[in-house]
Formats: structure tokens, C-alpha cells, sequence
């Protein structure tokens, strides 16, 4: 019998998935969607870097591989080529919830902790990150602007409490750019009666330093921002961007040693409280909008956004088996439902399923530092998943993220219409 | 060329020919990409290829036959050892066994069509067995996905094993499930085979004008990419009913929900040998559409929720089954169909209480879904209570046979001094079903160690397993199918096939003939059935005693347990 391993944790130590890397069974459920779900030969796959660059060291299959051979010193981890590789990913958890339907192997945590070591390494980020980092760390903001201008967003008639128990964090892109997000989450806000405050000098929540592979720094945002929101005393706060969202819920606690229940406050997506308050009838959505739609999942919100539960034990010599057991993030209690239930609720609306959805749902291409550093791929991406829902007679496109609407704006052509969820409530409501 | 150029194993003037062939996006020499690319989990683990299988020194990616009959070529003109690959899925066959060769990596030849009125599907080498099951049910038909699983390629199962639960309908041989098809020969000449060698575009059919070369191509257990490049073929598919399947739930246990005209029957017998009657009965009254028995340690994986990791939801219920319990359980599963309407479904239905009746059995409540059947095989859960999953040995024979062979599989490993160095199987008897409407049946004998004892590389491993379990491994199977007399299929893929003599009809030296004369060179493939000789070479010792005394006595004969 195997002996017992040495105690390991759940984080961002890449040698603790010597286990993932060695032992990967090569079935490719990270390549193709739940089974189940696949309904012909279209739309089958689910890994946009392997699809379109069809090598398969592209995939998490081929990653196992290629971390095997690093851990074992038999490829460099400062060759430039490796770097490519690693970085042409959007870590959008699709190739973790696969391979989580039948196994219980951290590849997403894997793959996140291969690129903490290539930055440690000195091998990364990719020189496109770089500036970027420097505007979120100088400037606290993810395009280096002023500020001093963050909440230009809010308008007259938005009502902002200060010191209630809600904060509302808008985050850099709704803040800067896509300001009409930011302001109809306010308005949804106002019209639930649920009074929110926001931080003086909201900070950039961290994410694409930390998905770039840049630990500490990343770590040190979280501490700072984490200190920072406690300090407000709020007990919910609520975010209307599914990457803000998944770094205060998952990645700050992974960071820091701690676990979601341990934050002190609740972390939640405006689709949450959305559709609890349409449920006991705080918010009525009346207002109709005529139009055939799909939902689109965005990562951060799905699939990548359980809880955090920390572990820590060994592989026992009986088979291997964990002790203690394991609490799994199979990606299964995402926020899936509640977007949904809004959309179903709005009069009008006719609300189809794209093939891939839920947990298996392909990415918009815009996340893991992709869009900056591989901008084909992210392009690519995302005009795979407007076909996607041009193929079931959508007219419009919607998701729950502002870096989607953006990237799906930019490639929407023969006129698919794109929304963040924000907008349609905003106009169910009248606002 | 994609990623880092590197030219110290294949000749940039080689490479660079490849190169024109398939673009420079469908082609790498970059050891990051080619070492990522060889020694998947099956294979590595359980058969001990760890440190005997090599990274090829580039990969290509054609699109087209022509694009492959010409990277053959080229290799050819060099000397270059090439290997093809397709779905990756846990495939055995995509290391070459050879340094310094090309992989042809399939993936990008994703063409595809149906001819529903003619029940055929025309496909190329990127197209898995979900893909095409998805299609032909939208067409009222069905394909078999083999018991590798939804993620196999189509075109790679009809060539190896391609067999699952669908045969009991049809043929488990899959090369005569094979109608027209296109095959690169190891020197890179493209054959048109079955109704294509007729001439025209014609794919309806196996049989072809003068003598047919596809059972050459599939053999005993196919050649696994050591014969020539196959890159397009017509497979059948048979007729179904015309509703579609509803997938349910998220991760972990997701299923389909079942159309009306399709239903599952579970159904609880007192004894074995009335279960075995039961499938007879049913396969003499030509109804069903799966026939099947529930291994006990399946409702053990049934029920893990997958809240914690599935292996100690596995164990805790695994843990708390008794040999007892597991001698006096046992359950038959059995889908019906209703191909042509629903009182076809209720007439077989009839049919089948009448059997259980005269079987004693009791049918038990069975929910109208299914997880994993139809569209992923065993590659749902096979693998995850240690982490590896292998077979010792296989039948697919009559009736007779198979009961036997099924019969001494059971006490072999009941019986193996080593036996919990595996999972514990409690006496289980191996799984067993039904094919070809009963006239042929299947066994497989299951091992699962953990996966870090099958892994010489892995710090923790127990070193001494290998040692004890690869001679029970390899040479059990031959012994045991020449003490019963039964065809077994795993030779050339777990156990040498050279030496066998007339323990396998000199089987052998056909294959080495076919080599020479189509790849002279010796170019093409290099892996099975010709892997277990290197692993023989290495290690010579897993070659018992009894084997070699087993293979002496068949040769003297009487032949396969004949007298005659």
C-alpha cells in the first residue's frame, strides 16, 4: 500500500498537485461538456484554447502532463514558450467542473498555482498584464484613471445611505466604463428599499492581478481591501460583477487562510437579492420587454463561485483516500438559478437555453488575462458563443458581468443585442 | 510552427516539409507541447508504459486524408516513425514506442454526415461517440457508444474494441459494424475499401469488389495505430424511437430522463443461476434493447452524492457491504424499447414480467432515468474509488463459454493471494452481460489498485506492487482462456501476443506478415499489439511459469481444450 503523504493544503503551493498532475486519467472531461448535455456534434467542447488551438497540452489534460514534467525538473519553467501556454487561458473553471463530475482533482487550483509559480519563477505575468497591474496598484483601478472620479456614475436621483448595512462595491469597469450597470444597480437598489452605502475610495477588488498569477500582490490587495470593507461595518455586500464578486467570496479567503463563513459579512450578487425580493414581492417586474433571449453564465458567477472551504490533511495509505474528507467545490452550487428566475419572471421575455449552460457553459473570452494578452483567442471565443445563441433563435445575449457585455459587445455582429441582467430589471421596473 | 522551435530529434528540413503540408499553426516541435502529449492515465498506470513510452518530436494536425497520405509520405522518404492519435481519450495508443517520431494528431478532421434513410453515419477520425450518439438519436436512430465511453472516437472504437451496453441489439464486432472506408497505408497510398472500392462515392456497405481488407485492419483487437492511418469510414447505426432524451441536474450526478417509449426495469432475482436464466429466456424472446447485471459495487458509486470526494463517499458505503450481502443480491437491468410504437414497448413489457415471473424475480422500483448509458459508458465513474482502472482479461464468446470463463475469472480472483492490493470485490462475479440478443455474451475481469502503487514514479507508491500483481496481470489471462477453451480479447493489448503459438493460432505471425508487407520499413505505429513484447524485455519475469507451460501444452495440443 501507497505510504501516507505528508500533510498538504488546499491553496496555491503548485507541488501540492503533484497528485493531479501525475495521476490524471485522460478521459478529456475537461475538454468536452457534461455528456448528458451534449446534443450533436456542435457545441460539444467546452475549452476554447484547446478547440481553437487543438494541441492538447492547450487543455487541463495536457496541463497535467506539463506540470508533471515541471515538478519533476524535466521542462524549464522559465522558457518563454511555457509561459505562452499557461497564460493562453481564461482559468474559466470550465475544465474544473468536468473533471469534477467523475474525479476529485483541484485543477483549477492547479492551474491558478501553476502561474503563481511562474510568477514566482519570474516567467510571468505576460508583459501585457504588467501595466495594468501597475495602474491597479498606483491608481487602484484597473485603466490607471483618476480616482478621484470613480463615482462620477451616480446620478441625481440615485439615493446613497451612508453607514447603512448594504455596500454596494460597483467595481473599476461599471465604475469607468460601463457605467449604465453601476447605475441601474443603484436604481434596483433604491426601488427595493434597501438602503446601500459605498466606500469612499472603492479600490480595484484585485481580480485580474490575482488571476494573472500574481499572488502576492494579490494578497496584499485582499488584506488592504478586506480590512478596508470591514471597516464600513457593512453585513452585505452586494456586487453587480461576477469577477468582484467571486474575489471577495473565493479568492480573498483563499488568500488569507480563511473560509467564506469567515469574512464577516455576506457576499452577494445583485441576481440574489433580485430574486429573493421579486419572490416576496419587494420589487415587481411589470414593465415588458418584448424579446427572445438566452442567459449566458458567467464563470465567475457559476461555476467558480462556492464557497471557499479551506482543508488540509494527507492521502491515506487505504486507497489513497483523503482524511479528512474533502468538502467539494464541484462548481454545483453556483449562482445559476436566480438569474434565471428574474428573466422568466419579466413579462415579454422569452427565455432559451444555449447547448452549454449551468456548469458547463463556454466562456465569453474575456477573463484570465486573455483578452489583454491574447486578444485573437478572446475574440474567438466569444464569437463562438454569440453563434451559440444565434443558433437557438436568440435575439439578445445576456449575463450578469460587465467584462462580458463588453467582449460580447465588441464581436455581436448581424445584430444579437447584449445586456447585463442590470439593465433589463432596471427597465421591468421602470427606471 | 507553434511554440519553441526545436530540431534535435526530427530534422528541420523535415519538419519544415510537414510544415507546408499542414500550416504552421498545425504543427509543433515545442517540448512543452510534445511532452504533454504521451503517457495518459490508462495506459501509464495500469500497464506499466511508465518510462517505456516517449514524447514524439513533433506533432502535426491535418485536416484532410490527402494532408495525412502526404505527412505518411514524407515520413516515409526520411525513415521518420510516425503514430496516429485522435479522441486522446484515455488512450493507451497515443505513446509511440519509438524516440523522435511524429504524432499525427487527428482532432482537426472532424467531418461528418448521416444518412438516415439508410441508417449510416460517414465520420473522420475528430468525432467522438457522444457527438455522433446525440446526432443519431435526433434521427430516430442509435449509435453503440462503446464501453470506453462517450469520449471515444467513433472511428477508433469501430477499429479496437467497440463493444458496450447498445450490442445486445447488434453485433459487439465491430469491424462489421464498418461499411465504406478511406485508410492511409503505412507508405501512404489512400485505399478506398468496402462499397468505395467499387468506384463511386458509395458508403453504404462493407463488402467491396475482390477481397475485403477491413478485417485485416481491425484483427483480433485492432491494430491500435500500428497499421497505416484510417481517417474516414461509414459505421451503421441502427433504428430507435423518435423521442428525444431530457438532461437533468448540474455536475457530479447529472442524467437524462427517459422519452416515453424507452424504459428501465430493475429487477431482483434469488440467485444467480436464475438471473442467468432470466437473460437467457429474454434473449431467446428477441425483446429488450440493454441487458445487463448491476455489479454490487455499482450502487455503492450510485450513491455517493459527491458533496465530499467521491472516494470516501464510495468507501463509507463500500466499507459496510458485506461478502454475504453482495453472494445473495442479485439485480437485472434491462431496458426496453419501443422501436416502433408504444404497444411494442408494452408488448416486451408483458413479456419480460412473464420471465421474471418464471424466474422468481421481483421487479423492483426504477426510476425512469439514466446517468450514464447513453452517452458516456464507463468512463463516468470507472476511475474514481482508486484512481486507476484496469482489466486482466476479457471474453466475448457464446453463452456457454462465457459462463464458464465468467466462472473462473470469479474464482481466480477470489482466490489471488495479492487480491487486496485491489479493490476488494467481495466475490463479486466480474461484469457479465448480454450481446447480440443473447447469442453472445461478455465478461470483463476488473482490477482497480490506487493509482499511486501502479505509478513507479509517484514518491508514495508501493514499490513492491508492481512486482507482485504485473505477472498475475499479464499472464493469467492466456492460462486461464486455454484452461477454458475461450476466446479471450485482451491478448496483444495486456499480454504478449508473440510466443503464444497455436494457443492463438499462431495469430502472431499473421500480424508480423501483414507488417512486413504493408509497412516494410516499419514506420507506422510501433505500440499495440506489439507493446507487451517491450514490456516483456524489460521485465521477463511477468511471464510465469504457468504461462510458459500453459503455451507449451497448447502447442503440443489437443488445441483450445479439443480432444478432437
Amino acid at each position: 500500500m501507497a505510504v501516507e503523504e505528508k500533510q498538504f493544503s488546499l491553496g496555491l503551493n503548485l507541488d501540492d498537485y503533484w497528485y493531479e498532475a501525475r495521476h490524471c486519467d485522460g478521459q478529456n472531461h475537461c475538454r468536452w461538456i457534461d455528456l448528458n448535455y451534449v446534443t450533436g456534434f456542435d457545441f460539444a467542447w467546452r475549452c476554447p484554447p484547446w478547440q481553437k488551438e487543438g494541441f492538447t497540452v492547450y487543455g487541463a489534460a495536457g496541463k497535467c502532463h506539463l506540470v508533471d514534467h515541471l515538478l519533476k525538473g524535466q521542462l524549464d519553467y522559465t522558457d518563454p514558450a511555457l509561459r505562452d501556454i499557461v497564460y493562453e487561458c481564461m482559468l474559466c473553471g470550465g475544465c474544473d467542473a468536468g473533471c469534477k463530475r467523475n474525479m476529485d482533482y483541484e485543477i483549477q487550483l492547479m492551474l491558478e498555482s501553476l502561474r503563481a509559480r511562474l510568477v514566482g519563477k519570474g516567467n510571468g505575468p505576460m508583459p501585457q498584464h504588467v501595466p495594468i497591474t501597475n495602474n491597479i496598484e498606483n491608481n487602484r483601478n484597473y485603466y490607471g484613471l483618476d480616482q478621484r472620479h470613480r463615482q462620477d456614475w451616480v446620478p441625481q436621483d440615485v439615493k446613497v445611505t451612508a453607514g447603512a448595512d448594504t455596500l454596494f462595491f460597483a467595481g473599476c469597469r461599471a465604475s469607468f466604463v460601463d457605467n449604465e450597470i453601476a447605475v441601474a444597480t443603484a436604481r434596483i437598489l433604491n426601488a427595493a428599499n434597501a438602503d446601500f452605502m459605498m466606500m469612499n475610495d472603492e479600490p480595484c477588488c484585485g481580480h485580474f492581478v490575482f488571476i494573472t498569477g500574481q499572488v502576492e500582490k494579490a494578497r496584499k490587495i485582499a488584506e488592504d481591501n478586506l480590512k478596508a470593507i470591514r471597516e464600513t461595518g457593512a453585513r452585505t455586500v452586494v456586487f453587480s460583477c461576477a469577477e468582484g464578486y467571486k474575489a471577495v467570496k473565493v479568492d480573498y479567503p483563499k488568500l488569507l487562510g480563511l473560509s467564506t463563513a469567515d469574512l464577516g459579512f455576506e457576499v452577494k450578487h445583485i441576481t440574489e437579492l433580485v430574486s429573493e425580493w421579486v419572490s416576496e414581492g419587494k420589487l415587481k417586474l411589470v414593465n415588458p420587454i418584448n424579446m427572445k433571449l438566452t442567459y449566458h453564465d458567467p464563470c465567475n458567477l457559476g461555476r467558480l463561485a462556492e464557497p471557499w472551504i479551506p482543508w488540509e490533511g494527507t492521502r491515506s495509505t487505504n486507497f489513497s483516500r483523503l482524511t479528512p474528507p474533502r468538502e467539494m467545490r464541484r462548481g454545483i452550487y453556483g449562482i445559476y438559478e436566480p438569474p434565471r428566475d428574474i428573466l422568466k419572471t419579466i413579462p415579454g421575455i422569452e427565455l432559451v437555453e444555449m447547448v452549454r449552460h449551468h456548469e458547463s457553459a463556454w466562456p465569453s473570452g474575456h477573463d484570465g488575462g486573455v483578452k489583454e494578452a491574447f486578444p485573437d483567442l478572446a475574440s474567438w471565443t466569444a464569437t463562438e458563443r454569440l453563434r451559440e445563441a444565434a443558433s437557438i433563435g436568440a435575439e439578445a445575449i445576456v449575463s450578469c458581468c460587465p467584462g462580458c457585455k463588453e467582449i460580447f459587445t465588441e464581436n455581436s455582429k448581424d445584430g444579437m443585442k447584449v445586456y447585463d441582467i442590470t439593465e433589463l430589471i432596471a427597465t421591468a421596473i421602470g427606471k | 510552427m507553434k511554440g519553441r522551435e526545436v530540431f534535435d530529434r526530427i530534422p528541420e528540413e523535415v519538419c519544415r516539409e510537414l510544415e507546408t503540408i499542414v500550416g504552421s499553426e498545425n504543427i509543433t516541435t515545442d517540448p512543452n507541447i510534445c511532452m504533454s502529449n504521451y503517457g495518459f492515465g490508462f495506459g501509464h498506470e495500469v500497464y506499466y508504459l511508465h518510462g517505456v513510452t516517449q514524447a514524439p518530436g513533433a506533432i502535426v494536425m491535418p485536416q484532410t486524408t490527402e494532408e495525412v497520405a502526404q505527412i505518411v509520405r514524407v515520413c516515409n522518404r526520411y525513415g521518420i516513425p510516425f503514430h496516429p492519435y485522435s479522441s486522446h481519450c484515455t488512450s493507451p495508443s497515443d505513446p509511440a514506442l519509438v524516440q523522435n517520431a511524429v504524432s499525427l494528431d487527428l482532432k482537426r478532421m472532424t467531418e461528418w454526415e448521416i444518412d438516415q434513410k439508410n441508417m449510416y453515419a460517414i465520420v473522420e477520425s475528430g468525432v467522438i461517440s457522444a457527438q455522433m450518439a446525440a446526432e443519431a438519436n435526433k434521427r430516430d436512430l442509435y449509435y453503440i457508444v462503446s464501453g470506453g465511453g462517450g469520449l471515444t472516437g467513433v472511428l477508433s472504437n469501430h477499429l479496437s474494441c467497440g463493444w458496450g451496453h447498445f450490442n445486445y441489439r447488434a453485433t459487439p464486432f465491430s469491424n462489421r459494424r464498418i461499411n465504406g472506408l478511406e485508410w492511409v497505408s503505412p507508405e501512404g497510398e489512400i485505399y478506398r475499401m468496402g462499397s468505395l472500392a467499387n468506384g463511386d462515392d458509395d458508403w453504404y456497405w462493407g463488402d467491396g469488389f475482390g477481397p475485403d481488407l477491413i478485417g485485416f485492419l481491425k484483427g483480433l483487437s485492432g491494430w491500435w495505430g500500428g497499421m497505416g492511418i484510417t481517417t474516414k469510414m461509414s459505421v451503421r447505426l441502427y433504428p430507435f424511437q423518435p423521442d428525444q432524451f431530457t438532461p437533468q441536474g448540474i455536475g457530479g450526478r447529472t442524467t437524462v430522463a427517459l422519452p416515453p417509449r424507452v424504459k428501465y426495469y430493475n429487477v431482483t432475482f434469488p440467485t444467480k443461476n436464475a438471473l442467468l436464466k432470466a437473460i437467457d429466456e429474454i434473449g431467446k424472446t428477441d425483446i429488450a434493447h440493454i441487458v445487463n447485471i448491476v455489479p454490487a459495487f455499482w450502487r455503492s458509486m450510485a450513491k455517493c452524492a459527491g458533496i465530499h470526494d467521491f472516494r470516501n463517499e464510495f468507501f463509507d458505503g463500500w466499507d459496510n457491504v458485506t461478502e454475504e450481502e453482495v453472494a445473495n443480491t442479485h439485480i437485472g437491468r434491462f431496458l426496453l424499447v419501443g422501436r416502433t410504437s408504444l404497444e411494442q414497448l408494452e408488448y416486451e413489457e408483458r413479456v419480460l414480467m412473464d420471465i421474471v415471473a418464471e424466474c422468481d424475480g421481483t421487479a423492483r422500483k426504477t426510476p425512469q432515468r439514466d446517468e450514464a448509458t447513453f452517452r458516456y459508458a464507463n468512463t463516468a465513474d470507472m476511475w474514481m474509488m482508486t484512481g486507476c482502472f484496469g482489466a486482466t482479461e476479457a471474453g466475448m464468446e457464446s453463452a456457454r463459454c462465457t459462463k464458464l470463463q465468467n466462472e473462473v475469472f470469479t474464482d481466480i480472483l477470489y482466490n489471488y493471494e495479492h487480491k487486496h492490493d485491489f479493490l476488494d470485490q467481495k466475490g463479486e462475479f466480474p461484469w457479465y452481460l448480454m450481446w447480440d440478443r443473447g447469442r453472445q455474451r461478455y465478461t470483463e475481469n476488473h482490477v482497480q489498485p490506487d493509482a499511486r502503487d501502479m505509478d513507479p514514479a509517484d514518491p508514495g507508491g508501493d514499490k513492491e506492487l508492481m512486482g507482485r500483481t504485473l505477472p498475475w496481470i499479464v499472464s493469467t489471462g492466456p492460462v486461464m482462456n486455454l484452461k477454458t477453451g475461450c476466446r479471450g480479447l485482451f491478448e496483444g493489448t495486456v499480454s504478449p501476443i508473440t510466443g503464444q503459438g497455436m494457443a492463438y493460432h499462431h495469430y502472431d505471425e499473421w500480424l508480423h506478415r501483414f507488417k512486413t508487407e504493408f509497412d516494410p520499413k516499419g514506420l507506422s505505429g510501433d505500440f499495440w499489439p506489439f507493446a507487451n513484447e517491450k514490456i516483456v524485455e524489460g521485465a521477463p519475469g511477468v511471464l510465469t511459469e504457468e504461462y510458459r507451460e500453459a503455451m507449451a501444452n497448447a502447442e503440443k495440443g489437443p488445441w483450445l481444450g479439443n480432444p478432437e
